[in-house]
């Protein structure tokens, strides 16, 4: 398939700050990618140049294989036939929903079926076609931010943290809702988060970033086995990154840390490493001669997770346990590490 | 800009600059300046301190307590701003020569501007978290210790502000103390023109009224001190829980209603009145349409002029704040607090030495009006501009409209309101604004303002009403606007 929306080592600085460095993408031809990564880690600057409401310092934007951005000339944003979907809608306050979804077609077109068509395709109930803005539930902004954006049949649809404001159970069903919509309109999508369900849960693909780079671009199912790096491991998953020693016999390998010895699932050089223990692998058992002490428990519902800090070496490693066995602040355990973890070479 | 509405202060200080001193001296230190400094201090003093207590009673009553009808009160307490002050005062000394002198003078000031402060008390009552009030009342904190320990602190940036808007009122007012025969600074000044035109003693005192006005700026600038404004976010104001006056309820309300009537009633039935039995009453029709018409043709161009210049002020301000922009904005804050009479005398001396083919010119009379008013189309272009956040520019583009197409599109009908707003506020000022046109005029031009200080000056009390009574008419729409931007909580702030 082809690659439709390129950029290639885009590089962006404010003043000192170097918000993008070094920037290489690949979206192909309706795919949904998801740059995921914490707040300022550049990715809101990304999709600003995608967009075209800032110019890269270097480095190239293109679409459908047309440079459209490169440190020189930018085509203006309304030339590059992209749909936006900003945090929280920001819907026209002064037009109802039919005149919103309608505003970037032509005056024919306006009058035609297309907002019908688009009302049906995010599952928005056709009577809300006059309301304003203003009497939506957040949800419904959203759906129409999204219908207004995919109105006039753009190359590709950019979201930005378009679920962050919704509530926990809303934000799942508008995510779905979204993802449907865009799927059945064949758009092209880059949805920009910090939110690892939402990435993980919608798109085709997650780009993992950090500090102004992109650490990895895999499939969701990669990104959360297989993380490239500590950072990956720990920012798309839940667990503990440790250090530890490597034993090797014959083949295979094993890391030896505070809290105990497990194989290793991957193949890497040297005798030091970081391994990444999730907390399913982690078997806890009271026991006064422990030297794991509890130093927190949260408590889920299904089940808890119980942070352990080592006496010895003050490591700290999370543990989730059965809701029916959940110890007290203060417990002595004994840990036991189940399954096989992720080595990462230690950077000394 | 900055420099055009700064002219007036400009002016004054070089002025003051080039005078020679011993004029100055002999000037300045005559008894006679320290009777008048001694005057308009009293005033100010008396004035602040009599609106203030009114105000905030009002408010506070209205606000809080179990009243019959809130908001029928709330809209009572802003009518006043409906009736200019120098009709206010003309109303009352037309039928009783008993409030002339001090303590008059203070009553009636007091009457016409206190709205300037209830309206942003009002505003931050409404604000206001009625949480921190209800855990005083766990901690055990009575009535009025509450108010004194929780609510009156929290109403200090309001108090102090509105404070400050009407010190500079009053320091500005001419007609009404004139009108009153209470001699200040503004009025002598306007007796020093008509006896010695430009000369140094009206320049003279107009240096001491800025420098009261600066230290008025000043002063509150210091007192408000580092008080940080916490915004309430945007959820649904709680109803509050309204205490129970009791048998409290007949004074309180009785006292209300003094209030409106000594404010409200008495204007309106003086007005009236003379309309009525006014002997010298007479309905010059083609001489009222004439004038009125200039009045209109006056505030049309000069609030059309003042909008304009606005704009792109806030525009920079709000979109690229730099330290350039946000002085020009200061700027023209500084120079609508300058009295009319000073932004008057100023305009003369300089079209004088700059440009005497335009003296008495209507462009000079713009002019003014532009300067002393200008902050106001700003504030509320500014506010304007907040309907339009850039993101949805940014949409715009994304679904190809180039910048002319989003901008009659989005951002046009989103402001058009506001600016209307804004347009609508200066254009009222403009029309019924007396000192500044009284100066500056063309020969024959008179204004509904003039024509009627004329008129009432000269003791025709029957025939200045129906001029009166249009001032008054042209006023209400501005008041209707200035009580709906304060009962929509979001916009509590007033300039």
């Amino acid at each position: 398939m082809s690659s439709r929306l390129t950029t290639r080592g885009l590089v962006k600085r404010f003043g000192s700050t170097l918000a993008l460095d070094g920037v290489d993408l690949d979206v192909e031809d309706g795919a949904i990618l998801a740059v995921l990564g914490p707040s300022g880690c550049g990715k809101t600057t990304l999709l600003r140049l995608i967009a075209g409401f800032l110019a890269p310092d270097e480095g190239t934007v293109a679409i459908d294989g047309a440079v459209v951005a490169d440190k020189f000339r930018s085509v203006p944003t309304r030339r590059r036939d992209i749909g936006l979907v900003p945090q929280e809608g920001a819907l026209f306050p002064h037009l109802d929903v039919a005149a919103n979804i309608s505003f970037g077609l032509s005056r024919h077109e306006r009058s035609g079926p297309r907002v019908i068509e688009l009302m049906d395709l995010l599952e928005l109930p056709r009577d809300l076609a006059h309301r304003r803005p203003a009497e939506l539930s957040g949800g419904q902004q959203q759906r129409v931010a999204v219908a207004r954006a995919l109105a006039p049949n753009p190359r590709v649809l950019l979201l930005d943290e378009p679920f962050s404001s919704l509530d926990a159970a809303l934000r799942s069903s508008t995510g779905r809702a979204v993802i449907n919509a865009i799927r059945a309109s064949k758009a092209t999508a880059v949805l920009v988060t910090h939110d690892q369900d939402e990435a993980l849960s919608l798109a085709d693909k997650v780009g993992v970033m950090d500090r102004g780079q992109v650490i990895q671009v895999d499939s969701p199912n990669t990104v959360y086995a297989q993380p490239a790096s500590p950072f990956v491991a720990s920012f798309v998953g839940e667990g503990s990154l440790l250090a530890a020693q490597l034993r090797r016999d014959g083949d295979a390998a094993h890391a030896i840390c505070t809290f105990g010895e497990v194989p290793l699932a991957n193949e890497i050089h040297g005798d030091a490493a970081v391994v990444f223990i999730r907390p399913e692998q982690v078997i806890v058992r009271p026991d006064l001669a422990g030297k794991a002490i509890v130093s927190s428990v949260a408590f889920h519902g299904h089940d808890a997770m119980v942070r352990l800090v080592d006496e010895g070496t003050g490591e700290i490693l999370s543990a989730r346990v059965a809701a029916a066995v959940m110890p007290l602040v203060g417990t002595r355990m004994t840990v036991e590490l189940r399954g096989s973890s992720l080595g990462f070479e230690a950077r000394s | 800009m900055a420099a055009f509405t700064l002219l007036p202060l400009i002016h004054v200080v070089i002025y003051a600059g080039g005078v020679d001193w011993d004029v100055a001296r002999a000037e300045l230190f005559r008894p006679r300046m320290g009777w008048l400094l001694w005057h308009t201090v009293a005033l100010v003093a008396g004035g602040v301190a009599l609106s203030a207590t009114l105000a905030t009673s009002c408010a506070w009553v209205v606000e809080r307590t179990a009243i019959p009808a809130p908001r029928f009160w709330r809209a009572v307490l802003v009518a006043p701003l409906a009736v200019p002050a120098f009709v206010n005062g003309y109303a009352w000394v037309s039928m009783t020569h008993a409030v002339e002198g001090y303590l008059g003078a203070v009553l009636i000031v007091s009457l016409s501007y206190f709205p300037f402060i209830y309206l942003p008390v009002t505003a931050s009552l409404m604000q206001l978290d009625r949480e921190y009030e209800d855990t005083a009342h766990t901690l055990g904190l009575g009535g009025w210790a509450m108010f004194v320990r929780v609510v009156l602190p929290q109403l200090r940036p309001a108090l102090l502000g509105g404070s400050l808007l009407v010190a500079l009122h009053l320091l500005a007012e001419f007609g009404a103390l004139q009108m009153l025969r209470y001699p200040t600074f503004t009025t002598a000044i306007y007796e020093q023109f008509g006896t010695t035109f430009n000369g140094p003693s009206a320049n003279l005192t107009a240096s001491v009224l800025v420098l009261l006005c600066l230290i008025a700026l000043l002063g509150e600038l210091r007192l408000r001190g580092r008080v940080t404004l916490a915004r309430v976010g945007g959820g649904v104001a709680r109803p509050a829980t309204r205490i129970d006056l009791g048998a409290g309820r007949v004074p309180v309300v009785g006292g209300l209603s003094l209030v409106a009537l000594l404010s409200i009633g008495v204007p309106v039935a003086s007005l009236i009145h003379w309309m009525t039995v006014g002997s010298s009453t007479a309905f010059p029709v083609g001489n009222l349409t004439r004038t009125t018409l200039i009045t209109l043709g006056f505030a049309g161009v000069g609030a059309a002029i003042a909008t304009i210049a606005a704009i792109p002020v806030a525009i920079l301000v709000v979109r690229r704040p730099t330290n350039v922009s946000i002085g020009v904005e200061r700027s023209t804050f500084i120079a609508s607090s300058l009295p009319g009479i000073v932004v008057a005398l100023a305009l003369v001396g300089l079209v004088l030495k700059v440009a005497p083919a335009i003296y008495q010119t209507a462009v000079v009379l713009v002019g003014a009006y532009v300067m002393m008013f200008a902050s106001r189309a700003v504030v509320g272009v500014r506010a304007a501009l907040d309907h339009a956040p850039p993101v949805l520019e940014d949409v715009s583009g994304s679904l190809g409209l180039n910048t002319w197409a989003t901008f009659r599109r989005v951002t046009l009908p989103l402001v058009a309101p506001g600016v209307a707003a804004a347009t609508a506020l200066v254009f009222i000022a403009i029309a019924t604004e007396l000192t500044a046109t009284l100066l500056l005029a063309p020969i024959g031009t008179r204004t509904l303002a003039t024509q009627f200080w004329s008129a009432s000056s000269s003791m025709a009390y029957g025939a200045a009403a129906p001029y009166a009574l249009l001032l008054v008419l042209l006023s209400i729409p501005a008041t209707i606007m200035l009580g709906r931007m304060t009962s929509t909580p979001a916009n509590g702030r007033h300039a």
